[in-house]
């Protein structure tokens, strides 16, 4: 053996093979390491941590919950920088001759927004005074319902019978009224609702009569509204309504239908005004007066408390009961304050459904096709040419099926049933603009390939020996199809649906051109009649992240949300995933014991 | 067979058997191949018919834009036009002239030719003095009013505007406007031809009272009428620019205030700038344009004087081309800036407009020729901005006698001696179109005066002739020609998109994309080529981190992981798969970006101190006795992940030093090349090709030797003295890699006088978004796809292959080496490829963390714009149908097109490679 040892040494290669295991390894630790980040950053939002009270060596006091402290190099030219009464102490800090120190300062999160205009504030350690940084007992989070949460001490409930004086009077009043406050805000929404049911069946009349003015060429809506105002003179309203004789009767209906509509509109909506007035009235005149770590005394209405608990008193099953209410106010309501509070679930109907119509335009067409391609096409050079093609396009990119469905969906399509269908509502469009089935179609596509290469090897699969057993014992080609081959197929199909569809809810490039928005005024499926509204835009976990972290107007108060959105998205993701895995791993092993 | 009677379909069961098939079978069978067919086919159709609505959205891009042969109209009693149907007209006839000769242009040229947005009135200002208003359906004279009565020596009007500014023989100037005023009316304010008027037709009002000049109404729907007034009106103020007759007047309309130059017969040129404060007009001082002596000028005022954008130039022209060009940005002390030559020697200047925004000057001469010239650096003296001539438009056949810009696109009407007139798109200099505006019943004269209007579904070119000829018995001498035109996709070709473009006030042609912008005047800029490179960036920096891990990460699942951690361990890399791009997007912009910015030394050094931490791990467990080694081979994978953070805390400990030695103590300041050496960007560089060169040296040279002096060596003796090698070739790299820079900057410096430095070409400043983070966060969409594809490459080789390499004598690494991974190379190149394609078209993460300027720098400090990225930006706020639309859509033709072709090459590769394993 020539070199001996020494060559075998060489001719072993452990530091390339190594190498390799650290480039292994780096792709471990990159999950890992991001799906930890999400996870802790997911997580940890909706516990309520410990509210600190620190008093400043300018006298003021800061109270927020802790969210980390940092380390950062302090230069002697930036001191003038920090506060007057710090500078002293810093300039003390810096031992003779050097430049930098490290200095450390505590991201606070405020709160009191409205009050103070920011969420977080950076207190920096020469700022504090030494020992002054305190838990107070009666430390109090607010959670408001339009103004962010609110941190402070209450002082006293002031109700119209009675003012409660002393935080612990006051604080038991809260808890005490609370449930009445929650039950007028209910009220006030239903009122809210159905004057807003009201207001869309005048839109639908509305539009009735423009339908009917475009099909009779007479106008009409101006004359629907001069009657339907309820200061009319006598005079005037015989001759509006002789005006109205003479219209044609298609539109005189129409018109005579949008009028009493109003009318009713009119009488109903008057005492429902009346009762929300006074809702309003009596949610203001119940509030609490707190008072914020600077002295400043605060009204905060008890009606517009969402959830207020005693940060520093809670007990760890208290903190969890907070933390899980807060979950569940997360997947069940709708997001407050441009998504920085309140819930995504209005994002994550949207994503279902769009999802779900997706499912059902993909794996129809999907499965025709492979079964076209695999079992009744003539094999050939042009099938073989087609099945890469197919493979091919799930590697376009997802914004060109995007830049599709905007151009021949939204604009040719929606455009073209606009002009048709929807005339009366021009120049708004109804099919005309992005919607859940412009997004469903294009994702459709866009999804295809997946679904079809799944269900092609599926199908590929099955050995021929059954198809020929199945046609040796007379069964025609379509009952063979159909008795023998789909159902062996059957969990490759499957999978194939469920990566189309895991590959579909994590979409959002597409959706930006053809649906998804910030905000959706309404549910694209809902109890409403005909309850799948395929021309509504909706909201979109995946969009819900790219708005929220990007253009959200309190992008530091918005961000905790982004991270637990990213959580929920990932887990839908995932469990979509593995359950592809899960169902291919069955697969194989049913194979295996069906090949024969 | 026991049965005794086999006949009669009789089976052993004893049941009858049916021999026929039943017809619902039948039918069935028939039905679901049919449906299948058709279905199947549809499908697949529908998705290659992605490609064809691009197609279809892109191809009008490339077309030509259209000029219809125009209706000319020579006033007279014409019925009103029915819009709905052609206008036909008869026009009067026209009398051929003995001479033929057209009048010289500029004899009877208006000062001003306008039609109102509609298209459905014109407005001419003579020089004379005269305002006329004309029915623009039907060239039917409508009006006639005087702006003033005393004759005028000069008058002008701003093209892109109302105002008209008249000067007379004392040398003052009286200030005007002539405007259309766009009112509803019901039909009883009108004449009674309006009674029972279509929508969309015209019907026009002459001159009286409230109609002022003369006036065209429009029904409109529900039966109301839209207006169109030709209103003239001249201020009584006057104002002086000095004592001699006014002879050429320009003018700059806007909000702040008009600004108005003209030359004074005996004195030369003056500028006369106002203050608008709420309707009132307050004149600042005249300031005198003095022409420095010695300026070669022909005598006699200019025959053109034009002010540009804000007031801050003066441009006066004479005939025979000569300009003067004066500052007037200071307009207590205007400055003369230069004497430049419009036309070519020998030629007359006979038109010169600015094109919307004045920015641009087109000047046509008597030969056709028409140039485009705007204030520009230049490529050669980097100082003073100076009028250069940008644009050469094709050459008319005969004198250029009228230039109309378009009043919000860059395109302008020209005419032409023939008769001819053309439009012109001035950005890209392409002709839209080019028609005849003389036809058999209308004089055959040269346009004085061209127009074009602006609204989409009635944009016309609109030319005025005026011509004895057309003085024909109780006639006017005014015809007026209408053609409709289609600018189509004019602002971009198949060269602007590609190739770069002199964009006005630019230094040179650029490739640059700027789609939208504010104000008047905003000039799109429509080249591709900072995208695709923003695309090629994003791809190089994302593959040039995913593709080795990848590649090499799967090499080690393959080949030495066993079959129950390679179980584990494959799922947990696919599922990087399954992460939206989205979050990836977020996390690279939120968390990923400041950590890199905040420890972007550590980075750095990260890069050098993981791996050589990696190979000191390898060669101290070689160094280990061979027992332990192989009885303990399953933990080398986790031995391997400890090597990592104590990689990444040496790379945290020597940061400091290192940003002290290379980079001056701060690196960001470093990068922008205002402290510190070019080292350190010298290092950049040479630091690879250092570390390659002693890979090779030691793969070549010195192991060899060293193998064979250490013959007769215990194993762990070699290996002890391995370690000790590898530590001096680090220390030798790293040595070399300075010295090599250090001797660059050297030579740089005595070179080029001042030391070159790669900074501000290769890495200039510092972005927190930027190509090294998108990078990062883009592995983790490619690791997967090139993981999973390589890893099934890998294991397709046969095993008889790896048993047939060992069993010869060779270790796991040769195998890996020599048999496995050439036999797969066709297979890991496929999965190259299909990352690369997933690369190219990713859109969030880029959107979310490269910054999204479209800059062509390949500084990996820097931000970028790919074409996905662009493409999600701007298709939502570009309407369709329009050139910004349609560029859209090429760029995503163009994505498409680069996918397709990059994975069907990898996925012919694969094919190709799968029947070449199968055969081994």
């Amino acid at each position: 053996m020539r070199g001996g040892p020494a060559r075998s040494v060489v001719a072993g290669g452990e530091p390339a093979v190594w190498l390799s295991g650290a480039a292994l390894a780096i792709c471990l630790a990159m999950i890992g390491g991001l799906l930890a980040l999400i996870l802790w950053n997911g997580i940890g939002t909706f516990w309520p941590g410990e509210l600190v009270r620190v008093t400043l060596r300018d006298g003021s006091a800061v109270l927020g919950e802790e969210y980390g402290t940092e380390t950062y190099e302090l230069r002697r030219a930036s001191v003038p920088l920090l506060p007057a009464e710090a500078r002293p102490v810093a300039l003390a800090a810096f031992p003779e001759g050097e430049d930098a120190i490290e200095a450390v300062r505590v991201l606070l999160r405020t709160d009191n927004r409205r009050e103070s205009g920011s969420t977080f504030t950076y207190v920096d350690a020469f700022e504090v005074q030494p020992g002054s940084k305190t838990t107070p007992s009666w430390a109090v989070v607010l959670e408001r319902s339009d103004q962010g949460r609110f941190l402070g001490e209450p002082v006293r409930l002031v109700t119209p019978e009675q003012t409660y004086e002393g935080p612990e009077a006051a604080w038991e009043a809260f808890q005490k009224l609370r449930p009445a406050a929650l039950e007028r805000n209910e009220r006030r929404e239903e009122l809210e609702e159905e004057s807003g049911a009201g207001g869309v069946l005048i839109r639908e009349a509305e539009l009735r009569v423009r339908s009917a003015e475009m099909r009779t060429g007479v106008d009409g809506r101006d004359l629907a509204r001069a009657l339907s105002e309820s200061a009319l003179s006598a005079s005037e309203r015989t001759r509006l309504e002789a005006e109205l004789a003479e219209k044609p009767a298609d539109l005189r209906e129409a018109i005579e239908e949008y009028v009493l509509l109003e009318r009713r509109n009119d009488i109903q909506d008057a005492p429902r005004l009346a009762a929300m007035s006074e809702l309003s009235a009596e949610n203001a005149a119940e509030y609490l007066v707190m008072r914020t770590a600077s002295g400043q005394e605060v009204e905060v209405e008890t009606a517009e408390v969402v959830r207020g608990y005693r940060a520093n008193a809670l007990s760890w099953w208290g903190r969890l009961g907070v933390y899980l209410s807060r979950w569940w106010e997360f997947l069940s309501e709708e997001p407050r304050q441009a998504g920085t509070a309140g819930g995504v679930w209005p994002a994550i109907w949207g994503t279902v459904t769009m999802t779900l119509v997706m499912t059902v335009f993909v794996v129809p067409f999907g499965v025709l096709a492979a079964l076209y391609l695999r079992e009744y096409a003539k094999q050939g050079v042009i099938v073989s040419a087609v099945r890469v093609a197919v493979n091919n396009l799930a590697g376009v990119p997802s914004i060109v099926f995007g830049v599709f469905g905007l151009g021949f969906f939204c604009y040719l399509i929606g455009g073209g049933v606009d002009q048709l269908f929807y005339a009366e509502r021009l120049p708004d469009p109804t099919f005309g603009k992005g919607g859940l089935l412009w997004a469903s179609l294009t994702l459709a596509l866009l999804t295809l390939p997946v679904v079809i290469v799944a269900t092609e090897e599926a199908l590929s699969a099955v050995p021929n020996s059954m198809r020929e057993g199945s046609y040796a014992c007379g069964a025609s080609k379509w009952q063979t199809i159909r008795r023998i081959v789909l159902p062996r197929a059957l969990p490759g199909i499957l999978t194939g649906m469920i990566l189309a569809v895991a590959r579909g809810a994590g979409e959002v490039a597409p959706l930006m051109l053809v649906g998804a928005v910030n905000t959706a005024p309404a549910l694209p499926v809902d109890l409403e009649a005909p309850f799948v509204h395929p021309s509504r835009s909706f909201m979109h976990l995946g969009f819900h992240i790219y708005d929220l972290g990007f253009q959200a107007p309190d992008g530091d108060a918005a961000r905790p949300m982004v991270y637990t959105t990213m959580l929920l998205l990932i887990a839908l993701v995932a469990t979509l995933n593995l359950a592809a895995m899960w169902l291919r791993a069955r697969l194989r092993r049913r194979f295996t014991s069906a090949s024969f | 067979m026991t049965d005794p009677n086999p006949a009669a379909g009789a089976s052993f069961t004893g049941r009858r058997r049916d021999r026929k098939t039943k017809p619902s079978v039948k039918w069935a069978d028939r039905l679901a191949s049919a449906l299948i067919s058709v279905g199947g086919v549809g499908t697949i159709l529908a998705i290659f018919g992605v490609g064809l609505v691009l197609v279809w959205q892109v191809v009008p891009l490339f077309t030509p834009g259209d000029l219809e042969t125009p209706t000319t109209f020579t006033g007279g009693e014409t019925p009103r036009i029915d819009a709905a149907n052609a206008p036909v007209i008869e026009p009067n006839k026209i009398e051929p002239n003995e001479a033929g000769d057209p009048a010289a242009p500029g004899d009877v040229a208006p000062a001003r030719f306008a039609v109102d947005e509609f298209a459905v009135s014109a407005a001419v200002v003579d020089p004379s003095g005269a305002v006329r208003a004309i029915d623009a359906r039907t060239g039917q004279a409508l009006g006639e009013k005087r702006l003033s009565e005393v004759e005028p020596t000069s008058i002008v009007a701003a093209p892109d505007g109302v105002m008209v500014v008249v000067g007379f023989e004392d040398g003052v100037v009286r200030l005007g406007e002539v405007r259309f005023d766009s009112a509803f009316r019901s039909a009883e304010s009108l004449p009674a031809a309006a009674q029972d008027m279509a929508e969309g037709d015209t019907v026009p009002v002459p001159a009286s009272g409230e109609f002022e000049v003369g006036a065209v109404a429009e029904a409109t729907r529900g039966g109301r009428f839209r207006v169109q007034t030709v209103v003239a009106e001249l201020g009584e103020e006057t104002f002086s620019l000095g004592d001699g007759p006014v002879r050429t007047l320009g003018v700059f309309e806007s909000r702040s205030g008009p600004a108005v130059a003209g030359w004074v017969e005996g004195e030369g040129l003056k500028f006369l700038p106002f203050r608008r404060s709420g309707s009132t007009l307050t004149p600042r001082d005249v300031a005198d344009l003095t022409i420095p002596a010695g300026t070669e000028l022909p005598a006699g005022p200019p025959t053109f004087v034009r002010v540009a954008a804000r007031a801050s130039e003066v441009i006066a022209a004479w005939p025979n081309g000569r300009a003067v060009r004066f500052n007037t940005r200071n307009a207590r002390n205007p400055k003369f800036a230069e004497a430049l030559q419009l036309v070519e020697d020998g030629r007359t200047l006979t038109a010169l407009e600015w094109v919307t925004g004045r920015g641009t000057l087109l000047a046509g001469d008597d030969a056709g020729a028409l140039t485009g010239w705007f204030a520009s650096r230049g490529n050669a003296d980097g100082g003073a901005r100076s009028l250069t001539l940008a644009k050469r438009y094709p050459q008319g056949a005969a004198a250029v006698t009228a230039i109309g810009p378009h009043p919000v696109d860059r395109l302008a009407a020209v005419a032409y001696g023939d008769g001819t007139a053309r439009v012109v798109q001035t950005t890209v200099e392409s002709v839209v179109g080019e028609t005849t505006l003389a036809g058999e019943t209308t004089p055959a004269g040269a346009a004085t005066a061209v127009t074009l209007t602006p609204r989409t579904d009635r944009s016309f070119l609109y030319a005025l002739i005026e011509h004895e000829l057309a003085l024909n018995k109780g006639g006017q001498k005014t015809a007026l020609s209408r053609a409709p035109f289609d600018a189509g996709a004019a602002d971009a070709t198949l060269a602007s998109l590609f190739l770069p473009v002199w964009y006005e006030g630019g230094p040179g042609p650029e490739a640059k994309w700027q789609s939208t912008g504010a104000g008047v005047g905003f000039e799109p800029k429509y080249g591709m080529w900072p995208l695709i490179f923003g695309t090629l960036k994003a791809t190089f920096y994302s593959m040039l981190f995913a593709a080795p891990l990848g590649i090499l990460a799967a090499i080690y699942t393959g080949e030495y992981l066993s079959k129950q951690v390679r179980a584990k361990v494959k799922p947990a890399v696919e599922v990087m798969a399954g992460l939206p791009s989205v979050v990836l997007g977020f996390l690279a912009a939120v968390a990923f970006a400041p950590f890199v910015e905040s420890f972007l030394v550590a980075v750095l050094c990260g890069i050098v101190t993981v791996p050589v931490a990696v190979l000191l791990g390898a060669y101290l467990w070689q160094a280990l006795p061979q027992t332990f080694t192989l009885r303990h081979k399953r933990w080398r994978l986790i031995a391997c992940a400890i090597c990592l953070p104590i990689g990444v805390l040496a790379a945290n400990a020597v940061a400091p030093a290192v940003e002290e030695a290379l980079f001056a103590g701060n690196v960001k300041a470093w990068l922008n090349g205002r402290i510190g050496t070019p080292v350190g960007a010298w290092m950049f560089l040479t630091l690879p090709i250092a570390a390659g060169a002693a890979l090779l040296g030691s793969a070549y040279v010195a192991t060899p030797r060293i193998v064979r002096g250490a013959r007769g060596w215990k194993r762990n003796h070699f290996a002890l003295l391995r370690v000790a090698t590898f530590l001096l070739g680090v220390m030798f790299v790293l040595g070399l890699a300075w010295a090599s820079a250090k001797g660059l900057t050297e030579l740089g410096a005595a070179i080029a006088g001042s030391a070159w430095d790669p900074r501000g070409e290769i890495v200039d400043t510092y972005q927190q978004r930027n190509a090294v983070v998108v990078g990062f966060a883009m592995a983790f969409t490619i690791i997967p796809i090139v993981y999973t594809l390589a890893d099934d490459a890998l294991s397709s080789v046969p095993d008889s292959l790896r048993s047939a390499s060992l069993g010869a004598g060779a270790t796991t690494w040769q195998t890996t080496v020599r048999v496995v991974v050439p036999a797969a190379m066709s297979g890991l190149f496929s999965a190259l490829m299909v990352g690369l394609g997933r690369a190219v078209g990713e859109t969030m993460i880029v959107l979310m963390a490269a910054g999204g300027t479209a800059i062509t720098e390949v500084n990996p400090f820097n931000g970028f714009r790919t074409l996905a990225v662009n493409i999600a930006t701007e298709i939502p706020e570009a309407a369709p149908g329009t050139t910004h639309y349609r560029t859209l859509f090429l760029a995503a033709l163009l994505l498409f097109g680069i996918t397709f072709a990059v994975n069907t090459a990898a996925e012919v590769v694969r094919l190709r490679f799968r029947k070449r394993v199968s055969q081994i």
